[in-house]
């Protein structure tokens, strides 16, 4: 009773398939649903462009997380005039949630607003250990920097995190309280 | 035996971040479960894990960022074969695709004389596993209720394999095979194999797996 079509895994049908993660990962560096959509477009267009520098079985999603964080980190070179860039991606993203009022809505929005306000290099390693659920190595290679890097920077980030967020009141929301 | 002062933050972290041993996570535990102050300071971490998880979801993808995958296709290898069925997910999907995921090569699942999967596991709760003539071990891991009917998610040897009931036909089709990476496989439990999974059962509306109860109502048991 199965219908069985075997399709040889192209890269970009492989690109599509990643694309969920490689948005929220987006979103995590830029803030904004628009900019982190403007971001995996140009990422992926920088990818396309240089499909030859993909190594053929190595995996693809580690490979595409690198060229967005250096794409997003090209972004902000572009924009030093623009001061407290991270505040104003807060303030859209507390704007866009605006209509959805369900506190746990609410409470997830003053998540991502106390993450805007970390530093870039530790957003990324929280959205690769904690959302995409990577491994200290693997972000260490990724990254190109010492695992000890790795974990120091994802520690201070998780101790600013916990901190700005001990500062809100505590919600009814299952996240705070278990 | 390490003393609870002796805990570091960093011991912490890796414990909520799933990087320590069994037996280092285990003994950790203990001393958290006996310690409130190490408790506390535990649950930063967990807790800054498990909210970040739940502030950035996988979320639908804009027609654009697609379009921009499939756009410049001269610039880029060519395709083997069209890979259209993946655009769409859901029914497109659904109507059958065996994503060979690297050198994986379908010849089991695929070839003459295989193994019916959906067949063999008809009467299988999750959880349950059955050893099929050709050898290999099947084990359904969960049930889901989709907006295209029920689809389960069977686990063979390192092959995973969503199959959806399909009501014209009136039995199952293999949605998605995929080699989770055993043995062999050049991608050490591969992310892709998780990422195509979930990506499917998100594309096609899936709840949470259902429960026993409503998994044997589902297969009409």
């Amino acid at each position: 009773m199965q219908k069985v079509l075997v399709v040889t895994i192209d890269p970009r049908t492989e690109l599509i398939q990643l694309l969920p993660r490689l948005r929220r990962f987006a979103r995590g560096l830029a803030g904004a649903a628009d900019q982190a959509d403007d971001l995996v477009q140009a990422s992926i267009e920088k990818a396309l462009r240089n499909m030859d520098g993909f190594a053929a079985g190595s995996r693809m999603d580690a490979w595409m997380f690198r060229i967005i964080r250096n794409t997003w980190i090209d972004t902000i070179r572009a924009r030093r005039d623009t001061v407290e860039y991270d505040t104003e991606a807060a303030d859209t993203i507390i704007g866009s949630d605006g209509r959805q009022t369900t506190e746990a809505r609410l409470h997830l929005a003053e998540v991502r607003r106390a993450m805007a306000a970390l530093p870039e290099d530790q957003r990324v390693v929280l959205m690769l250990v904690c959302v995409e659920g990577m491994r200290y190595r693997e972000v260490a290679a990724l990254l190109e920097i010492p695992d000890g890097t790795v974990m120091s920077r994802l520690s201070r980030a998780r101790l600013a995190l916990a901190e700005k967020l001990k500062d809100m009141p505590l919600r009814s929301n299952k996240g705070i309280d278990r | 035996m390490i003393r609870p002062d002796e805990v570091s933050d960093d011991m912490l972290m890796a414990l909520a971040d799933g990087e320590l041993t069994e037996t280092e996570a285990l003994r950790l535990h203990s001393l958290i479960a006996a310690d409130p102050a190490l408790a506390a300071r535990y649950r930063d971490f967990a807790m800054t894990r498990s909210l970040l998880q739940e502030a950035y979801p996988l979320e639908p993808v804009p027609d654009r960022l697609q379009r921009a995958v499939m756009a410049q296709a001269s610039n880029v290898v060519p395709l083997r074969k069209a890979v259209t069925p993946v655009l769409g997910w859901g029914m497109a999907l659904a109507a059958s695709l065996v994503l060979a995921v690297g050198g994986f090569v379908a010849g089991r699942s695929t070839g003459p004389g295989q193994v019916d999967v959906a067949v063999a596991t008809a009467d299988l709760l999750t959880g349950t596993e059955a050893v099929l003539p050709d050898g290999s071990t099947v084990r359904v891991l969960g049930s889901y209720d989709t907006s295209i009917g029920l689809c389960r998610l069977i686990g063979q040897d390192d092959v995973r394999h969503v199959i959806c009931r399909d009501p014209q036909a009136g039995g199952w089709v293999t949605a998605l095979s995929v080699d989770a990476g055993g043995a062999g496989n050049f991608m050490p439990a591969s992310d892709l194999s998780v990422a195509a999974i979930d990506g499917l059962l998100d594309g096609v509306g899936a709840g949470p797996a259902l429960d026993a109860a409503a998994e044997r109502a589902a297969l009409g048991r």
